[in-house]
């Protein structure tokens, strides 16, 4: 059909907007529907020592107990939804914990509701949708979720002279808005790729980059980023120098890692193998993000994240319409 | 397929790229506008028009095939690319039909020899200094082969090379190993094989491109001014590996600015020291207040600058604290600009669109301009890569292939009485199209202060150049 000339519009009865033609466009994005945000219900207690409470909290995360994942400590109080969670902390006021209702309406509630969200999801997608986390070692918070017995998600290339793995993981990060729409949170699930290099012997990997995996320790040695390994002793340690501040460390060979950067991968030869599968050049980065959400959460637009059978938070995946004629 | 299950939010209409102009016409993808439609660049350097360009081509000793792979690219550069009919007469867009065709320079080579130890740059800085020494110069570019396989970390070879130029007002362009190898194979099968053959017709593009602006050419400008912008600061913070204490680091605060054209005016830098605990990253407010105070100034001396209503626009990528942001609002208003916004532009977003009804994938991308409003007035995703009109009508517009649309994302840090519109992504998306390295400006995401900023500080973090002024030479990075 023609274009119609904009002065007829008035004549014919139609107004400018009604004749723009949409295009549908499915997205990564998906919005709740429930449980209502302006009224989410969660346990509140007062904290007899803040610090004491946030250090058993992590400890309890790595010791596996369920019940720390939702969980936020904020102005002296603890935020949670599983009433087990008290039995594990003595810092709690026993006789304060309450049922409340928190709105991601109000800035400093946003903040707990989405930690609280993310603990949940944390839960749930470990538990009931069976997905690890690439643990990205700068970015402590980072979630991105993967398969790690699925193709898909990851690919090994085993290297027998340096004893050496390298590994190329793809998942989707999520990334949780709280306090964009009253009522509801926003989820993304987006494509992300990350690579590994899994080091068995360092005798392979002299004069090569090398990291410490925690940071506390290495700002306490006062190390510089400019690390390498000098050589591995009788006893499996490994010697590391510190080029800027010239001295020379040692470590278990399990407290450094080598970084997986693109100089080092390319030396090895494998960079632009493991880059091709995790920038998803292999099937694209739209085909990878429709396979991944129905490989982890199954076909349809419905997600459903529980913890237990006491939050089961409902999200809808939000389609877009664009116009694409331009202005 | 449950219809009801969804939740549907309407977009409006994307935003417009903005029209280029060229030497003799106008048009909206500048590689269309110099191939398809052979318009000459916008402008040409006379001197060098007149006389024509030489380049001093620095290889290693000992690598006679890599120089080989060189020669015979520097030769399709100067006199085009041979190409079967077939391509010829259809695949426009890759094909390039040599130097002096397209931007009217005549351009020579000679080839040194330059002793090369890994990670030792003795030799090339010698040569640079050499020829900078000389008066008249004997070469308008110095282009240096590097056999690296990747661009080097902070303090490498690949940064060094570039400061070492800043100081010594040399121009450079560098070519990696990688790239050498990779286009001179696409080069073998270029007429085989269509995709070597867009490969490398897009690599002589680009390659082309840096060499001409760095020539003193401008290939393409904005048709038209952007309103209400008295200018635009990009600043880029880089932290070095020197640590200075127990959380804080040496680093390098760099600034860019751009005129409300788009056309880039001067650049700056400070030594600062950073602060990173947590996700927040604190500099210190009165090494930066100077910085950006500095710049303001020389806004505040662009012609016809209106300090009632026009804007200040600083961008920024990182996340900074309120102390922080405030001071950068506070200096620009010190010189007395009335309005300033600063934006945060992270090259992420996380919102991903894909049209299912389309089978072909680079049909699936929305088109570039497409944006949504998160957080109305305050944060927004933008598609500054997306379907385009590659080519003329009546081919539909696609995505590259195998290339991931994402969007940026933006947000607005400061101050609170402002809001972040409609304009202000306008503004981002059309500084996009000023990046004077490259001619596929759809799959550039950043704005181009930004963007050069960032490469700034890299530079500068790599080479100490001591606090003596960066000579001003616009498209020397």
């Amino acid at each position: 059909m023609g274009k119609i000339k904009e002065s007829l519009l008035p004549w014919l009865g139609i107004s400018k907007e009604e004749l723009v033609t949409y295009k549908e466009y499915a997205s990564n994005a998906y919005l709740s529907y429930l449980p209502d945000f302006e009224n989410f219900e969660c346990l509140m207690a007062d904290l007899t020592n803040e610090y004491e409470a946030n250090r058993m909290l992590k400890r309890l995360r790595s010791s596996g107990k369920e019940e720390a994942l939702p969980a936020v400590i904020d102005s002296r109080k603890i935020y949670f939804v599983d009433e087990l969670l008290t039995e594990h902390l003595n810092c709690i006021h026993k006789n304060s914990v309450s049922t409340i209702k928190l709105s991601n309406t109000t800035q400093r509630e946003i903040r707990i509701v989405g930690r609280l969200v993310y603990g949940i999801m944390d839960y749930s997608l470990q538990k009931d949708y069976k997905t690890s986390y690439i643990l990205s070692q700068k970015e402590y918070m980072k979630r991105v979720v993967f398969k790690d017995d699925s193709d898909l998600f990851v690919k090994v290339v085993q290297d027998q002279d340096r004893k050496a793995q390298y590994v190329a993981r793809r998942g989707l990060r999520v990334k949780v808005h709280a306090g964009i729409f009253p009522g509801k949170i926003l989820v993304f699930f987006t494509p992300e790729g990350s690579h590994e290099i899994k080091v068995f012997d360092y005798s392979g990997w002299i004069n090569k980059p090398v990291k410490v995996k925690s940071i506390k320790y290495k700002q306490e040695l006062g190390l510089s980023d400019n690390l390498l390994v000098k050589s591995i002793r009788e006893d499996g340690k490994v010697v590391v120098y510190d080029q800027t501040n010239n001295k020379e460390y040692l470590f278990d060979s399990n407290q450094i890692y080598i970084p997986a950067s693109s100089r080092i991968l390319a030396e090895v030869g494998v960079f632009d193998e493991l880059l091709r599968f995790t920038s998803f050049q292999d099937m694209g980065e739209d085909i990878f993000l429709e396979k991944a959400l129905n490989d982890i959460f199954g076909k349809g637009e419905e997600i459903s994240l529980k913890y237990k059978n006491r939050v089961n938070i409902k999200l809808n995946k939000i389609m877009f319409k664009i116009s694409e004629d331009r202005g | 397929m449950k219809k009801e299950k969804f939740e549907t939010i309407i977009l409006e209409k994307p935003l417009d790229p903005p029209r280029l102009v060229f030497g003799d016409g106008e048009y909206h993808d500048p590689i269309l506008g110099l191939e398809y439609l052979r318009y000459k660049p916008y402008k040409v350097d006379s001197r060098i028009k007149e006389r024509g360009a030489r380049l001093l081509v620095l290889v290693p000793t000992n690598l006679e095939k890599d120089q080989k792979i060189l020669e015979l690219i520097l030769k399709d550069l100067i006199d085009g690319m041979p190409m079967d009919e077939r391509y010829k007469r259809y695949y426009i867009r890759s094909r390039w039909w040599g130097y002096g065709e397209v931007y009217g320079i005549n351009l020579e080579y000679e080839i040194e020899k330059y002793s090369w130890q890994q990670g030792d740059i003795s030799s090339l800085v010698k040569k640079i200094k050499e020829e900078a020494g000389i008066r008249p110069r004997n070469y308008d570019l110095i282009l240096i082969y590097l056999p690296l396989d990747v661009r080097s970390p902070l303090g490498g070879p690949y940064y060094r090379i570039k400061a070492q130029s800043i100081l010594n007002k040399i121009q450079t362009q560098i070519l990696l190993r990688k790239n050498l190898y990779y286009y001179g194979k696409c080069r073998e099968k270029r007429n085989t094989n269509l995709n070597e053959y867009r490969a490398y017709g897009d690599f002589l593009w680009n390659f082309s491109l840096s060499i001409f602006v760095k020539l003193g050419g401008i290939p393409w400008r904005l048709k038209e001014v952007i309103p209400n912008i008295a200018g635009f600061i990009g600043l880029a913070t880089i932290v070095t590996s020197k640590s200075t204490g127990r959380y804080e680091k040496s680093g390098i605060a760099a600034v860019q600015i751009y005129n409300a054209w788009g056309e880039y005016v001067t650049s700056a830098r400070t030594k600062i020291a950073i602060i990173t605990k947590g996700r927040k990253t604190w500099l210190d407010p009165e090494k930066i207040k100077d910085l950006v105070l500095s710049v303001a100034i020389k806004i505040k001396s662009f012609p016809r600058v209106d300090m009632e209503n026009n804007y200040v626009i600083i961008h920024v990528t990182d996340l900074y604290k309120e102390e922080v942001k405030k001071t950068m609002v506070e200096a620009v208003k010190d010189v007395g600009f009335k309005k300033v916004k600063l934006i945060r532009v992270q090259e992420e977003g996380s919102l991903r669109l894909y049209n299912q009804s389309r089978e072909k994938s680079v049909q699936r991308w929305p088109p570039l301009g497409t944006y949504w409003f998160l957080e109305e007035k305050r944060l927004a995703q933008l598609f500054t890569t997306g379907k385009w009109q590659y080519m003329p009508p009546p081919r539909e517009p696609y995505s590259i292939p195998w290339f991931t649309c994402s969007p940026i994302q933006i947000s607005l840090e400061g101050p609170l009485e402002e809001e972040l519109t409609k304009h202000d992504l306008k503004c981002i998306l059309w500084l996009t199209y000023l990046h004077p390295y490259s001619g596929d400006l759809p799959r550039i995401r950043m704005p181009v202060n930004l963007r050069m900023a960032r490469r700034l500080a890299k530079i500068v973090a790599s080479e100490d150049l001591g606090e003596q002024e960066i000579p001003d030479i616009s498209y020397l990075y």
